[in-house]
């Protein structure tokens, strides 16, 4: 349990290190469309920021969206079988974009910038997508285990 | 030993009268203007209009345009509005008379319309009679959102009788206001009967919008044109970084390529305060103050403020009174802030006191008077 809820948090800051990155690089890419050229340090400088100011609300917003996908995944591999790597990568490919559905639904916006494009959704759900991989990859072991212990 | 007793005395006796010379200040500061209310139970009110004949129009977000008569405000509604989409911030917006109201009985109203999917800044005219919007024509549509946030959609006359029409950006579309071939993030002019003045700045040029009169904007509520004829007009900026701009046409006003605020996410917009080729606010503030109406002061019941820029201040929650030495703001006062209310528009009235209306479900109307002249 321990083991799982640290991997937990663990999974979640690395998607939302991921998430954050891309994020920033996104944006950036938009403020170049605009005819201005951003500069090596200028651009470290900004995904260090971003880090800093946009890194807690996204962690909020990934780790609550991870801990509902998970419960799902481990339940539906539970009860309805097939692979268990693949209900977390569904995890993983749903819980943001349907995270960012709701905002907009509820508040009438996208509060995350860069996922306001198909382009930067998809990117973004690519860093989850990644994230729920290892997750699944490290916690096999203890499945396996659980499912030994059950039979 | 005494002469310690003596400085201390001196010192002492120092104190009492800074103490006091502050407190005279601060009664003098406080006690020139005063606040009495003039309407209650306004729901959202959004503008306010003087008319002629003394009355006033007041927009309600909510889709109703209300009559204040002597001080009164009238249980009927002005009828003959379109259909508006209302939700959120998104509603009834702007009302503004004709230059030539008094022969044409014209007026000028901004709402937005469409669904939650296409959304839209729109303008009508139409004609005032009694208590009914007749020959009501859309002069204006603007470009679709998919969001009721930001809409700007306030309006002001130039001296040649043209109209500008504020259109924010949409909030999930910011990129656009730097794009040329959408009206979102822009000032706009037009003529009064919805065609295009054949000398706006980008009239004539391939794949960009000819209504376009400024750009670089992100969610304007405010714009007048002063008394020397600039034209001044404010904008909410993200997470700090409200502006006041003066506006040229043809310029760009730098949102979302440059910018002093952050997103309310946290995470930047722009690493760029400044860029060639983009207009630098007269003032900024951080953090936020959410302007919403402005006058310029230019009536006879307060002379020491003539020429001010006041702003109503939402998020701020008082009104911010500017004293500008040419294009500069020299001094900044907060006013009303014990009120604690949001400040949504605020006028100078033809009787040169000063009309503010507050945002909230009990809306009020309050008119700002020198303190002598309050009636008790």
């Amino acid at each position: 349990m321990v083991k799982t809820s640290v991997l937990f948090i663990g999974i979640s800051l690395l998607a939302t290190l991921l998430v954050c990155i891309v994020s920033t690089q996104i944006i950036l890419a938009e403020v170049q469309s605009f005819g201005l050229s951003v500069s090596i340090p200028v651009r470290l400088h900004a995904t260090m920021t971003d880090l800093v100011g946009l890194g807690p609300i996204l962690f909020l917003i990934i780790a609550s969206g991870f801990l509902i996908g998970f419960i799902i995944a481990k339940y539906a591999y539970q009860f309805i079988g097939g692979n268990r790597t693949a209900w977390f990568i569904a995890a993983g490919c749903t819980t943001f974009p349907l995270t960012m559905y709701l905002i907009q639904y509820t508040m009438g916006l996208t509060v995350i910038a860069s996922a306001r494009t198909p382009l930067g959704l998809f990117l973004i759900t690519c860093c989850c997508i990644v994230s729920t991989w290892i997750y699944a990859r490290l916690t096999l072991n203890n499945s396996n285990d659980n499912k030994t212990v059950q039979n | 030993m005494n002469n310690n007793h003596k400085m201390v005395k001196r010192f002492g006796i120092g104190l009492c009268l800074l103490v006091a010379s502050t407190i005279t200040y601060a009664e003098t500061a406080t006690t020139n203007y005063q606040v009495s209310t003039v309407v209650n139970k306004l729901k959202f009110p959004w503008s306010l209009a003087f008319l002629p004949n003394n009355d006033m129009l007041v927009s309600e977000r909510g889709g109703s345009l209300r009559m204040i008569r002597d001080g009164k405000l009238l249980e009927q509604k002005i009828t003959g509005l379109p259909e508006i989409y209302v939700r959120g911030p998104a509603g009834l917006f702007d009302v503004v008379l004709d230059p030539n109201f008094s022969s044409n009985q014209k007026l000028y109203i901004s709402y937005s319309g469409g669904s939650a999917d296409n959304n839209y800044v729109e303008v009508i005219s139409a004609t005032l009679q009694d208590m009914a919007l007749k020959q009501t024509k859309v002069i204006f549509t603007g470009s679709p959102r998919n969001t009721p946030h930001h809409h700007g959609a306030r309006m002001a006359f130039l001296p040649d009788d043209t109209l500008l029409i504020t259109a924010g950006d949409g909030f999930n579309m910011r990129d656009q206001a730097q794009s040329l071939d959408s009206m979102l993030g822009k000032v706009l002019r037009i003529n009064t009967d919805g065609s295009i003045p054949a000398d706006n700045p980008f009239i004539g040029e391939k794949g960009i919008r000819p209504e376009i009169y400024t750009y670089g904007h992100r969610n304007p509520q405010a714009i007048l044109i002063s008394k020397s004829n600039k034209i001044w007009l404010h904008e909410h900026g993200p997470k700090g970084g409200d502006e006041l701009n003066l506006l040229k046409p043809g310029l760009n006003y730098g949102w979302p390529a440059i910018t002093h605020g952050i997103d309310y996410s946290g995470a930047i917009i722009s690493p760029f305060t400044e860029a060639e080729c983009m207009e630098q606010p007269i003032k900024y503030w951080i953090p936020s103050i959410a302007p919403a109406g402005m006058t310029e002061y230019q009536g006879d019941i307060f002379p020491q403020w003539q020429g001010n820029l006041f702003i109503a201040a939402l998020a701020g929650q008082s009104v911010r009174r500017l004293v500008l030495d040419g294009n500069k703001v020299i001094e900044e006062e907060v006013m009303l802030a014990d009120r604690n209310q949001r400040i949504r528009d605020i006028r100078t009235g033809p009787d040169g006191y000063i009309y503010i209306l507050t945002d909230s479900p009990q809306g009020q109307l309050l008119k700002l008077m020198p303190k002598s002249t309050v009636k008790h």
